[in-house]
């Protein structure tokens, strides 16, 4: 054995190479097939299993006075858990709350929030979005289109609708992907040229275990819907 | 027809009260029946032969024989002829003074008034002895409570939403089971003859209660008639209340429903003669489990039945007692119930509605953000995704895509804000309902308001 292993079934495994050579070639598995740890992944695995303590452990205002003294400190450290529904955000609060007025100040004059995994402050701005084409946040939109840039929109949907989608219409007019969609619908024989039909075609094509699959992603996404998962 | 027979009562014959009570005023109608309450019930005694050889020509109208079967009770004559138990006998039931005594009702309401709660409208179509009017007064006064108690503590729950928890504590299924819960058994059939303290309700003809008072609604004809979708709102505002009360167009319409599954029944049983699939004969009921007794059709009617009951005590409590211990019995019994309000929300597309919710409210538009990640590589991906309007978490959720995490987080802002509480201490309209009327009393003509003002949302986002 090239490393001391940390895991108990793996010294029992190590003791009964040493001790008895004849049993272990029964016991253990084929060498192919048996996982070893070499000297240069030693250092990175051990590095990885080092893991800190969570700093509610640790920050201890005076440890010192405290120990002196012999007073008891209170270590808030609850399990990681979804949040609660009825707790209702700062923002969804009417103003006649008064839940509202003893939060506002310092709702108000922060711009960093304490997420539940950083330690420090997080500054909200830093954290990555997921792009969302519908979002209206992340869609620029013009509130400025004409009737003429509206009858532009159509014209230009319903000549070529494969050319022209909805999101690259939306680009175009920079306005979001709702609005050209309540402007201007495709007939219907383009939704179901380019919505129904290569699906049905791949449809035709699909096995029994992808169409399975695929049923039951679908029931996964109600499921999701629901509240169920 | 099948009697129940009372083992507890065939030791105690001897021992059996003889029947004393007071005629009720209700019971002078009796005379359509063609059954005088004034006749005095003669003392049956097992010992005169004579005795025997007069009275066997009363009890043979439902074909019992009495000869071998001899009624376990002394009862009055003409008694299995009757539709439900006489007013007078409910004094001599024990398993009423029991259910009396567990309910802890007031001495105020009389057995005979308990008596009549058992009784169904399938059972004695009379209104004046079943307890159609009394679970009408009841049905009323509970859907009051509830959706008092909702309105002031969930403000902004969407209407579907409402309906649903209604239901959910004041509907059918939950007083079906408050009643078993109070120990309330059937009767195998309904009869005179049956102890009072059964619940009586006929599985074969579905009577007829009373719906509501007051007029339709000509609308309503206009909506039927030309097939229109309608919502939750304009149906609470026509037609019905919210959990619908017990109608009578519903009774009729199970009649055909009935027959049709009898025939079925019938078919499939001339077909093979094993028993009855549960799985084919009732595939719209999967609220009760294949191996319960009965089709899905007794069932129901026994639900039914068993909710009129808790309703009709609950009417019983209010006409004897008044409106305060009729709201202190429905909070103890019926809103005391855990209802797990988030389970009853659905999302077609949580993300628009929360940027429609955004929108509406002026806030910043909501933006989804990674908060955290872990294995996004490997076979289990976790992705924590929080919901941010400007600088401010509106929801978190957790799931094994970006997408999943993000709609998640979308639910999760939606049902904070639809299931926003001003608190538990907030009071409901009927709390100072008292209070006022005393104040007003004792300050005379100065008016000191009682009522706080509660919050009331501006409407829904999505019209349902």
């Amino acid at each position: 054995m090239e490393a001391t292993l940390s895991r108990p079934a793996a010294r029992c495994s190590c003791l009964l190479k040493t001790t008895t050579p004849s049993t272990s070639r029964v016991l253990l598995l084929p060498s192919n097939q048996q996982q070893t740890r070499q000297k240069s992944t030693r250092a990175r695995h051990k590095a990885s299993l080092n893991i800190p303590p969570h700093p509610s452990f640790l920050s201890n205002p005076s440890p010192s006075s405290s120990s002196q003294s012999g007073s008891t400190t209170l270590i808030f450290n609850p399990p990681s858990s979804a949040p609660s529904v009825f707790q209702t955000p700062f923002k969804f609060l009417p103003k006649t709350d008064p839940r509202r007025r003893a939060t506002l100040a310092k709702n108000l004059f922060s711009s960093s929030v304490t997420t539940n995994f950083a330690t420090q402050p997080v500054d909200v701005s830093s954290l990555p979005t997921i792009f969302d084409d519908r979002s209206p946040a992340t869609t620029p939109k013009n509130h400025s289109l004409t009737k003429e840039d509206v009858e532009e929109m159509r014209r230009l949907r319903l000549a070529d609708p494969v050319k022209n989608s909805v999101l690259s219409l939306a680009r175009q007019f920079g306005c979001s992907v709702m609005f050209v969609m309540m402007c201007v619908q495709a007939g219907k024989e383009h939704r179901d040229k380019v919505h129904v039909e290569p699906h049905a075609a791949a449809r035709e094509r699909w096995g029994p275990k992808k169409r399975e699959a695929k049923e039951e992603r679908k029931r996964r996404m109600e499921m999701l819907l629901r509240g169920e998962i | 027809m099948m009697k129940r027979l009372r083992i507890e009562r065939a030791a105690g014959q001897l021992l059996v009260a003889r029947p004393c009570g007071p005629s009720t005023p209700g019971a002078a109608l009796r005379s359509s029946y063609k059954c005088t309450t004034s006749q005095v019930p003669v003392r049956h005694s097992s010992s005169s032969s004579a005795a025997e050889a007069e009275h066997t020509p009363l009890y043979e109208e439902d074909g019992t024989d009495h000869a071998r079967f001899p009624p376990l009770e002394k009862l009055p004559p003409n008694t299995s002829a009757l539709p439900s138990p006489l007013p007078s006998r409910a004094l001599e039931s024990a398993k009423l003074s029991a259910l009396h005594a567990r309910l802890s009702l007031s001495p105020k309401i009389p057995l005979q008034t308990l008596a009549r709660t058992l009784v169904d409208a399938s059972a004695d179509p009379n209104p004046y002895f079943n307890n159609s009017s009394l679970a009408f007064l009841g049905a009323t006064i509970i859907n009051y409570h509830a959706s008092e108690w909702f309105m002031v503590h969930y403000p902004r729950l969407p209407m579907e939403v409402l309906e649903a928890a209604m239901t959910g504590l004041a509907g059918p299924t939950p007083l079906d089971r408050i009643a078993k819960a109070w120990g309330i058994e059937p009767a195998a059939a309904p009869g005179g003859e049956v102890d009072p303290g059964l619940l009586q309700f006929s599985l074969d003809q579905p009577g007829e209660t009373v719906r509501g008072f007051g007029y339709t609604r000509t609308v309503v004809d206009k909506i039927n008639k030309n097939n229109w979708q309608r919502s939750v709102a304009a149906r609470v505002i026509y037609e019905d209340n919210l959990p619908a009360l017990p109608s009578t167009t519903k009774a009729k319409q199970t009649t055909p429903a009935v027959a049709e599954q009898e025939e079925q029944q019938q078919e499939e049983q001339q077909q093979d003669d094993s028993e009855v699939d549960y799985a084919e004969t009732s595939p719209a009921a999967p609220k009760f489990s294949p191996t319960s007794y009965g089709s899905s059709t007794t069932r129901e009617l026994s639900e039914k039945a068993h909710a009129n009951f808790v309703r009709a005590v609950v009417g019983a409590v209010f006409a004897h007692c008044g409106r305060e211990a009729a709201k202190s019995f429905v909070k103890a019994h019926v809103l005391s119930r855990q209802l797990d309000l988030e389970r009853l929300f659905a999302f077609k597309h949580p993300t628009l509605e929360l940027a429609m919710l955004c929108a509406r409210e002026e806030f910043d538009p909501p933006v989804a953000r990674l908060l955290s990640e872990t294995g996004r590589l490997s076979r289990t991906p976790v992705f924590v995704v929080g919901v941010y309007s400007g600088n401010e978490k509106l929801g978190e959720g957790a799931g094994a895509t970006l997408e999943q995490a993000r709609l998640k987080a979308a639910m999760h802002a939606l049902k904070a804000w639809y299931l926003y509480s001003p608190g538990e201490g907030v009071k409901v309209p009927s709390d100072v309902l008292g209070q006022e009327e005393e104040e007003a009393a004792a300050a005379g003509g100065k008016k000191k308001g009682g009522w706080e003002p509660v919050y009331i949302d501006i409407g829904e986002l999505i019209s349902r």
